[in-house]
């Protein structure tokens, strides 16, 4: 087991196996630096037991094939990212600071869909970005890429 | 005199004095103002306390904007200094922009939260100028500085106060989120805010499609120019843009005749300087291939691949030749490739996996000894001319085994007869799964010949036959399916 500590102080035991799919915490176990608690200055503990969960569920990914897991395993990954963009974003941070590719891509995926085909308003509000640039700025951008902008569908809403 | 008139009446202005003035300086009344823009050059960590006496003469000021100018600014860690009380009661958005993380900013914020108690919104910015114009390193900066402000702010501003600027995604988080977006739908998120219309520069796949464009031509050839020249347009416009340094891929889909051939090259320098993985050249799409003329065909610029590898100290470029090496994908239709530089891929590129040909006539005889393991699908279709049938065969005969061996998928168009087939010794194939032969069924000749191919290939499992006539069955061991067409 490897214990794991989170920015908030909670510790959590995770299975070897399970912490291995992160190649930072991997790499750590490898060089011998992961006798006791492993800090991470970076993760609070909210989105910790959410990475783990992911982890767990995770082991031996190889194997889900053979034992027809996959489709459960696909499954559980939707309902996964079925969360809000903060807590997306948070664990996306997560995943990139442990360096676990699957979790990452998966995330970033999920993040990449929510944005597809949404109209520019709708993606502002989703992602809380405050629009700093003025009309005459915005409509010089649609000019000099006319083509990025072309296109019948767009979705306004924010779901 | 006239100036502090001028200021009573306004409800917006913007000072420039030097930072040291500031707090000597005695601001008129400003009883209407509700903007007030503080721009600063920061090389010290001076305070910049002073502009707050300012902001006391204006009673009713609604926001406050703060823009740093960085001269090469250092954050020192001297003693955080207090301003005079003074309670805003209207000031409801504090802006700072080319934060930096300096004790400076540090005081401006920390006054403000004391003493505007309307305060709503604090925005947060690491730049403060025209984001195009940034380089690199200065973004790289920026990151740096957002997370100063994340580390400084966050635990400073109470949770009613919107922080906005610094929870966001690094950039280089959003630009790999992008990419798992259409390059079109990437350059749309331009549009967003000023940081973001940069991000979406460094799209790794390039996708100019123009499938579209084609179709308003066949529906109005009329507009053959002009779409021609939106399209060159378009990708001359763009790729200026483009600052990703690796390419996933580079894709160029359009149909033409007569094309530029200049920007074309272009195009492919830019690709390849980005040590482009996938490469795809269609410039006849949607159109029938096997019909068009292709002596009007764009002719790939060997000299593009070998200008540096034979001269690598011509004009002290660096040599060229490790831009192709990460080359997995080639497929050029319509376009003319010379056996040279086919063999200069196949020779130079190890990871080259597939390799697709359509519609060259620059093929003769096709010498082939190269390192290219990993090859797995190949096709070379519609060599034209009348000799087709031996030309094609000369291609593949001098292929020796370290190439074939490794097929997994051979593709061949043979466009008059197969009675050259028969006559044709295959070189054993012992990976080859997929085999497809295409041919036009103008006699009922029988096309036994091509069964020949099959027995070389001991582990094949699909074989496909296109637009034939007359196939007597071959049994074949492992042959799962026959395809007729």
């Amino acid at each position: 087991m490897v214990k794991l500590k989170s920015n908030d102080d909670k510790e959590f035991e995770v299975e070897e196996a399970a912490v291995i799919q992160s190649e930072m915490i991997k790499n750590m176990i490898e060089d011998g630096c992961a006798t006791s608690v492993i800090p991470l200055p970076n993760i609070d503990s909210k989105t910790l037991i959410k990475v783990i969960e992911y982890l767990n569920k995770h082991i031996n990914m190889g194997k889900a094939a053979e034992t027809g897991e996959e489709d459960d395993l696909k499954e559980f990954d939707e309902q996964f990212v079925n969360m809000g963009w903060e807590e997306l974003f948070d664990v996306i941070m997560a995943a990139n600071y442990l360096n676990i590719h699957e979790l990452m891509e998966l995330c970033c995926q999920s993040a990449a869909d929510r944005l597809k085909n949404k109209s520019v308003r709708a993606v502002r509000e989703m992602l809380k970005i405050t629009n700093d640039l003025t009309e005459e700025e915005e409509q010089e951008i649609i000019n000099d890429a006319p083509w990025a902008f072309e296109g019948p569908e767009i979705d306004d809403t924010v779901n | 005199m006239s100036a502090y008139l001028y200021f009573a009446g306004t409800n917006w202005c913007v000072f420039n004095i030097p930072q040291a003035y500031l707090e000597h300086y005695r601001v008129p009344e400003l009883p209407k103002l509700k903007k007030f823009v503080v721009s600063v050059l920061a090389w010290s960590d001076a305070s910049v306390l002073g502009c707050t006496d300012a902001t006391r003469a204006a009673p009713h000021l609604e926001e406050f904007e703060v823009k740093v100018f960085w001269m090469q600014p250092q954050r020192s860690k001297r003693e955080c200094i207090k301003a005079v009380r003074c309670p805003h009661h209207h000031l409801k958005v504090l802006k700072l922009l080319g934060y930096y993380g300096r004790m400076s900013e540090l005081e401006l914020v920390r006054y403000f939260l004391e003493n505007a108690t309307a305060l709503e919104k604090i925005i947060v910015d690491p730049w403060c100028q025209d984001l195009v114009t940034l380089t690199p390193s200065e973004i790289q900066e920026g990151e740096i500085a957002r997370n100063f402000a994340k580390l400084q702010l966050e635990s400073e501003v109470p949770p009613h106060i919107e922080l906005d600027g610094i929870s966001e995604l690094p950039d280089e988080i959003v630009v790999h989120i992008l990419s798992f977006l259409s390059f079109k739908e990437a350059a749309a998120t331009s549009v967003l805010s000023k940081r973001w219309l940069h991000l979406w520069t460094y799209f790794p796949r390039l996708d100019f499609d123009g499938t579209k464009l084609v179709e308003k031509i066949e529906l109005y050839p009329k507009l053959y120019k002009e779409m021609n020249e939106k399209f060159v347009r378009w990708i001359n416009n763009t790729l200026p843009m483009c600052k990703a340094q690796r390419l996933d891929r580079f894709c160029i889909l359009f149909a033409i005749d007569k094309f530029v051939p200049h920007d074309i090259d272009k195009w492919l320098e830019f690709a390849f300087a980005r040590k482009v993985q996938r490469l795809e050249l269609d410039l006849r799409v949607g159109l029938d291939e096997l019909y068009s003329d292709v002596d009007d065909c764009y002719a790939f610029p060997g000299q593009l691949l070998l200008r540096n590898v034979c001269q690598p100290h011509l004009d002290n470029l660096p040599p060229l030749w490790h831009n192709f090496k990460n080359v997995k994908v080639l497929l050029l239709k319509a376009v003319n490739v010379s056996d040279k530089v086919l063999e200069f891929f196949l020779h130079n590129c190890p990871f080259l996996e597939e390799m697709v040909v359509h519609g060259s006539d620059a093929l003769v005889n096709l010498q082939v000894v190269g390192p290219s393991l990993k090859l797995k699908l190949l096709e070379v279709v519609d060599i034209a001319g009348s000799t087709l049938c031996t030309q094609m065969l000369d291609v593949i005969s001098p292929w020796v085994s370290c190439v074939l061996s490794q097929l997994e998928v051979l593709k061949l168009f043979v466009r008059i007869g197969w009675k050259y087939l028969e006559h044709y010794r295959v070189p054993e194939l012992p990976k080859l799964k997929k085999f497809v032969v295409s041919a036009f069924a103008w006699s009922d000749a029988s096309v036994l010949g091509c069964t020949d191919a099959m027995r070389a290939a001991a582990h094949l499992e699909e074989f496909e036959l296109k637009n034939s006539s007359g196939l007597a069955g071959h049994e074949h061991a492992l042959l799962k399916r026959h395809r007729y067409f």
